[in-house]
């Protein structure tokens, strides 16, 4: 929160114009504006990220349920236990090279400024050195939702489950050590150019295991195409169409001809709004029903879901087709020839933006005039479906004991039917 | 469920040693945050060192080998007194018995001492320094490195570095002290002082962290000459 | 007070601690350079497992607490390394401490190097 209020203080009394990297030395020695007030920011909501990290790993470490045994968590806890690693491993490094640029503003030491002795690639090391695996922070969890509601829809165990596990510690871990494929063409040293690509590339592996096990999951199984199956479905694919991209971007040689240009713009945005958005309202509608008690419309709910899906891809296809062709990013201006791509983009977002508004509206509408859900409305496993829905403020009225493994789905019914149910007095 | 009748530890563990496991591992990850917190400038340090060997070497000429190895000795006394008070709580906890108090009372507050005497080595040695004009800025006497690139100023990276990186280990020195401090002083007044075990562990531990940065930066910049 | 058993690993690792710093101050005065440096770092590293092992109690503490230990340790080595394997590997003029120009820069918009 107090971090919040310095950032958005920043931006009401002046704002940055440092773009949101602070590269220096622009940053430390010539930016006019509230660089370490921004910076201040940061830094405090850098602590409450280590505090939020350290919390879930403690816990996870030591607070597991009776019977919980690692193997039996579910997968939304391990990839949170990545990303938890992440924050705590990442973030200090972070915090500290904005520290350097504080004192580098205030006492005018050289820390990164190249005309007396600096060096400013220092700084794009230790800022990429967090900020490659915070993307890692944000897709993990989208990765652990799909997990989850993967099995659930298809009525079948998830495939592989040993794997999807660690393939997310993999991820978080080989996350650390790709970052310079951010600085090919920052004159970085082109032998550290060559290991970063290659190490880039390692991380396909641990993500092509993970879309491979989810399709797994999905062949043979009993598939009922609710809203957040809907999603998970178009998070797999659009995952896949990133991700396969990113392998082509870790390529040096590609990489030069598409830096800065949309085709970036797009892979970012496949992972991160295909991916984790998608993987979000997945979990968002999986888990309303238990988090309020109340059941949405199943009809809206997937015509959004497709309208959403639908939106994002006309908006970010024919970006990577742009990118290819040359058009840079953060230009307001582009050339003639380009402007079908762009106004079929611009279509793509607009629909995109209607169907983030639907969720909105439906799922405020479900709060007072929804059915109310029953404690297990989609028959799934898991412990948090064993209280009621919305859960009371003690969780469990005694500690639950752990029998089986996750996911521990029975032979399919014929039907999914979504579970009613009155509410429940504690 | 209420930690009423349950005195010993708190709701969500299931027994004392658990609760202790908690804390520890909690604190140790707790410094494997700061271990990466020091780490970003560690990194800063070894790429200018291995960019300016000169300038590293020049200024860890004009530091005080002596007065360094001093304050690493003090830190290390104190690491020592703080582990033996901790042990002194844990045997008392177990014998029931109170006469520990005292001594571990005692031994932590050398210890908090100890720290401040570090801390004025520290801050004298600054002095110093600044009145010799090695403070980094616009102020810094980079004639005295006239040999060096950019005017001497490669050597300002040096004095940099080392303000920064002893300046972040005074800062937890000075948190340090204050719980050191704050712990003894608990235990002083507590009426169940053995109950204070998890929280003096946690604190030694942070101490005993603290130490370990400066076992590396003493050779770090006292000792590249 | 007479020094129970269990607190003669700390006396002792306090000594080897004391032992330790002088040796790393008298090598300080025999190597230098690089071999100075590893000399340095080695003695500091052993220093730091006798805090962890006998101080910190890590000779007894749960898998759990060791693993994060390493860990941290771990994740500094990957920031070293990484970012060492660009700086080594430039070769542009080698050092710049060799190479760069020795006047001050008069204006801050443009730097000119000399070769």
């Amino acid at each position: 929160m107090t971090g919040g209020l310095f950032t958005l203080g920043v931006i009401i009394i002046g704002g940055v114009d440092t773009g949101w990297t602070f590269y220096t030395p622009y940053s430390s020695t010539y930016a006019n504006t509230w660089v370490i007030l921004a910076a201040t920011g940061i830094f405090i909501n850098g602590f409450s990220s280590i505090a939020t990290g350290l919390n879930f790993i403690v816990s996870i470490h030591l607070l597991r349920a009776p019977g919980l045994t690692w193997f039996r968590l579910p997968m939304f806890v391990w990839t949170t236990y990545a990303t938890s690693l992440i924050m705590v491993l990442a973030t200090p490094v972070l915090a500290v090279t904005l520290g350097l640029v504080a004192v580098e503003r205030i006492f005018g030491g050289g820390i990164f400024d190249p005309a007396i002795g600096g060096d400013p690639l220092l700084f794009q090391h230790l800022f990429w050195f967090y900020s490659h695996p915070a993307v890692y922070i944000m897709i993990l969890p989208g990765m652990g939702v799909v997990s989850e509601i993967v099995p659930c829809f298809a009525r079948k165990p998830l495939f592989g489950y040993g794997f999807v596990a660690m393939s997310g510690l993999a991820i978080a871990a080989l996350g650390f050590l790709v970052w310079g494929h951010h600085m090919f063409v920052s004159g970085q040293s082109i032998y550290a150019g060559l290991l970063f690509s290659f190490l880039s590339m390692l991380v396909a592996i641990p993500s092509a295991v993970k879309v491979f096990n989810w399709t797994a999951t999905l062949y043979k199984g009993t598939i009922f195409l609710k809203t957040p199956m809907l999603y998970a479905m178009g998070f797999i694919g659009l995952f896949t169409i990133g991700g396969l991209t990113g392998i082509s971007l870790a390529s040096i040689g590609f990489d030069m001809h598409v830096h800065d240009t949309y085709f970036i713009v797009a892979h970012f945005h496949y992972i991160m709004v295909g991916g984790m958005v998608m993987a979000f309202l997945g979990g968002v509608h999986f888990w309303w029903p238990k988090m309020t008690g109340a059941i949405y419309s199943e009809w809206w709910g997937r015509v959004s879901a497709l309208i959403v899906f639908l939106g994002f891809n006309l908006a970010f296809f024919p970006q990577f087709i742009l990118g290819y062709l040359g058009n840079p990013r953060r230009y307001h201006a582009y050339a003639e020839g380009f402007q079908v791509f762009h106004i079929m983009s611009t279509l793509g977002a607009s629909i995109l933006g209607i169907g983030y508004l639907l969720p909105l509206g439906y799922l405020l509408w479900s709060l007072k005039y929804g059915r109310r859900a029953s404690r297990n409305p989609w028959q799934a496993t898991g412990l948090e479906w064993t209280t009621p829905s919305p859960p009371p403020t003690h969780n469990f009225g005694e500690t639950p004991t752990v029998t089986g493994p996750a996911y521990d789905y029975p032979p399919a019914h014929r039907e999914l039917v979504i579970g009613e149910g009155e509410p429940e007095k504690n | 469920m209420s930690s009423t009748s349950n005195p010993t530890h708190l709701i969500p563990y299931d027994s004392p040693s658990h609760q202790r496991h908690a804390a520890i591992f909690g604190l140790w990850v707790f410094l494997v945050t700061e271990i990466l917190f020091f780490g970003g400038m560690i990194v800063g340090y070894v790429v200018y060192h291995y960019e300016y060997p000169e300038a590293f070497r020049e200024g860890s000429r004009t530091l005080n080998v002596w007065a360094g190895g001093a304050m690493t000795a003090v830190l290390l006394l104190g690491s020592l007194l703080i582990a033996v008070a901790e042990h002194l709580t844990e045997e008392g906890d177990r014998d029931n018995s109170q006469s520990w108090r005292g001594t571990a009372v005692w031994r932590l507050a050398v210890t908090a001492c100890l720290g401040v005497v570090f801390l004025g080595l520290e801050f004298y040695e600054y002095h110093e320094l600044i009145g010799e004009g090695l403070f980094p800025g616009s102020q810094f006497a980079r004639q005295r490195f006239t040999d060096l690139p950019y005017s001497g100023r490669a050597a300002e990276l040096f004095f940099l570095m080392f303000f920064c990186m002893t300046g972040l280990h005074a800062f937890h020195m000075i948190v340090g002290i204050l719980l050191v401090g704050g712990i003894g002083t608990a235990i002083q007044r507590a009426r169940q002082p053995e109950r204070l075990g998890n929280t003096l562990t946690v604190i030694a531990l942070y101490w005993h962290f603290v130490d370990i940065v400066w076992i590396f930066l003493y050779p770090l910049f006292y000792l590249v000459r | 007070m007479e020094t129970s058993n269990s607190q003669r690993p700390l006396y002792l690792a306090f000594l080897g601690l004391m032992v330790l710093l002088a040796a790393t101050i008298g090598c300080s005065f025999v190597f230098s350079g690089l071999l100075g440096a590893m000399v340095a770092m080695a003695i500091a590293t052993s220093k730091m497992l006798l805090v962890m092992f006998i101080f910190m109690d890590l000779r007894r503490s749960p898998s759990s607490v060791r693993f994060a230990a390493c860990a941290g340790f771990l994740w500094l080595f990957f920031a070293v390394f990484c970012t060492l394997a660009d700086f080594t590997t430039r070769g542009w003029n080698e050092v710049p401490e060799k190479t760069a120009t020795r006047e001050l820069p008069t204006t801050y918009d443009r730097v000119e190097f000399e070769n």
